[in-house]
């Protein structure tokens, strides 16, 4: 008996634990030549670095944005807020256009062979390829 | 009951349906057009009447009355992007610059061509980069202090040249450098009746960033004519030097910049060290900056930036300064010496 409840809390603390731990995984289009990049390489264009590739955002309030940019870039939102102003008002880039949900992106993503965005794990479907996954 | 239905769902069916249309307009073919902005608001003020405390290029400033013209601004941006390689972008700015009232100028103005990945080129009016951080001197959002440095940035008050400029940017492994080349001329008003005309003003830079760290190297040659009330200065070869480092990495921020001019008078040479640390939303700062000419000054500031809201933070800075004579100040009474202590609360927004 004790052994069930001991499982069954266990197993209930991990359910409540799994969000926390959700994957965010990093998409481009199937066309596109990438087939994998690494943590630095898709900083570059969410930093606005490299101009090669068209980034698309979450919503500015969405968890998932807070979270992607933590793993990837290791930067709060209002640094990452910061940095973009300074590209954006000097006339050197213009934000990453923001989409509303992850099924919004994979779209964007998929109408776009340069685009690269960010969604959950379980979002990930045939019309888009993974090309990085933030632990 | 039935006809309701089906009228009320396709009516939902073609507005559906134009919203489609125009989004893939907006993603394919058609010219994509944002607005975005950037301000601050400020109120500055000093422990003295005895002369005027202001920023680069204004003609008033603070004295223990709280003023909102030394550190308020509001600036207005405009991107179109007709297609892959070609877009507009005009910004507005609004402060008080040359004028001791709120004026608007356009900041910038330019059509850019994007050749390739790492080659874009912008004809119009476009930013004067000479300092490490010309182009967004005047977005408080992205800097940490709650002005730029004075005694540097006073150096060279003119931020836009109406010319071309030429950027290159190049990633080598985690290292990503950037060469910009730039050409046009400018006409500026300045305190005391002053006009000030840069011509032939070539400038060049580059950017190393790697990681954590920022290096940067400046150079600008021009002729300048001053036209002052009483007279007229000839012509003059003037030149610019600066070199700069930033740095962000565990928390730790630090910047500086040290910067020389030649050709008027006497010349002059400014530096200035800041150095923070991010307490999450708090970023408490120290900085020191020194402008060496005659009747030059000196500053230590001490300033918290807290980050308070999405896009917005509330800043609080306190100055003391030690000037030359007058220093930077405007409107000295005779007698006036330092130090001077300034205090200033702004608020920085960007949408």
């Amino acid at each position: 008996m004790n052994k069930q409840i001991k499982t069954l809390i266990a197993a209930a603390m991990l359910a409540a634990a799994a969000p926390a731990m959700a994957e965010v995984v990093v998409i481009v289009n199937p066309k596109a030549a990438e087939s994998s990049l690494d943590k630095e390489q898709v900083a570059q264009y969410f930093l606005g670095k490299s101009t090669a590739m068209t980034p698309v955002d979450q919503p500015d309030s969405a968890a998932i944005r807070a979270e992607f940019y933590k793993k990837v870039t290791d930067k709060e939102p209002s640094q990452v807020k910061s940095l973009w102003s300074k590209l954006v008002f000097t006339g050197k880039a213009t934000m990453p256009k923001e989409y509303a949900d992850s099924a919004a992106v994979k779209k964007a993503v998929a109408a776009d062979p340069k685009a690269i965005g960010y969604i959950e794990k379980s979002a990930v479907d045939s019309s888009v390829k993974a090309v990085f996954t933030a632990p | 009951m039935k006809r309701h239905s089906i009228a009320g769902a396709a009516l939902l069916a073609l507005a559906l349906a134009g919203a489609q249309s125009a989004a893939h307009a907006q993603d394919g073919a058609g010219p994509s057009v944002r607005i975005s902005g950037f301000g601050t608001g400020a109120l500055t003020w000093t422990d003295t009447d005895d002369a005027q405390f202001a920023t680069p290029g204004q003609v008033a400033g603070a004295g223990k009355s709280p003023r909102t013209g030394p550190d308020s601004r509001l600036g207005l941006q405009i991107d179109v992007g007709i297609n892959d390689w070609f877009s507009l972008t005009g910004q507005g700015l609004v402060r008080k610059d040359g004028e001791d009232y709120y004026g608007a100028k356009a900041a910038l103005a330019f059509a850019k061509f994007k050749l390739s990945d790492a080659l874009s080129v912008r004809a119009g009016r476009v930013p004067l980069t000479v300092f490490m951080i010309s182009d967004y001197r005047h977005v408080g959002y992205s800097n940490i202090t709650l002005r730029p440095s004075q005694e540097v940035y006073s150096q060279v008050p003119i931020d836009s040249v109406d010319g071309a400029d030429v950027t290159w940017q190049r990633n080598f492994g985690d290292t990503t450098v950037t060469g910009q080349v730039a050409y046009g001329g400018f006409r500026k008003n300045m305190a005391g009746g002053a006009k000030a005309t840069l011509s032939e003003s070539a400038v060049a830079n580059l950017v190393v960033e790697h990681g954590p760290v920022t290096f940067r190297l400046g150079r600008n040659d021009a002729k300048l004519v001053l036209d002052l009330p009483f007279m007229s200065l000839p012509k003059t070869k003037v030149s610019f030097t600066e070199a700069g480092l930033n740095l962000d990495w565990n928390d730790i921020v630090v910047q500086s910049e040290y910067t020389r001019a030649k050709g008027v008078g006497a010349g002059s040479q400014g530096w200035y060290v800041m150095g923070g640390y991010r307490f999450g939303k708090l970023l408490p700062f120290y900085s020191h900056g020194k402008l060496i000419q005659p009747n030059g000054q000196s500053t230590d500031s001490v300033g918290l930036r807290w980050d308070a809201f999405r896009a917005a933070d509330i800043k609080f800075q306190v100055d003391r300064v030690q000037p030359e004579g007058p220093g930077l100040f405007l409107n000295a009474k005779p007698g006036f010496r330092g130090p001077v202590t300034v205090g200033a609360v702004a608020v920085d927004f960007v949408f």
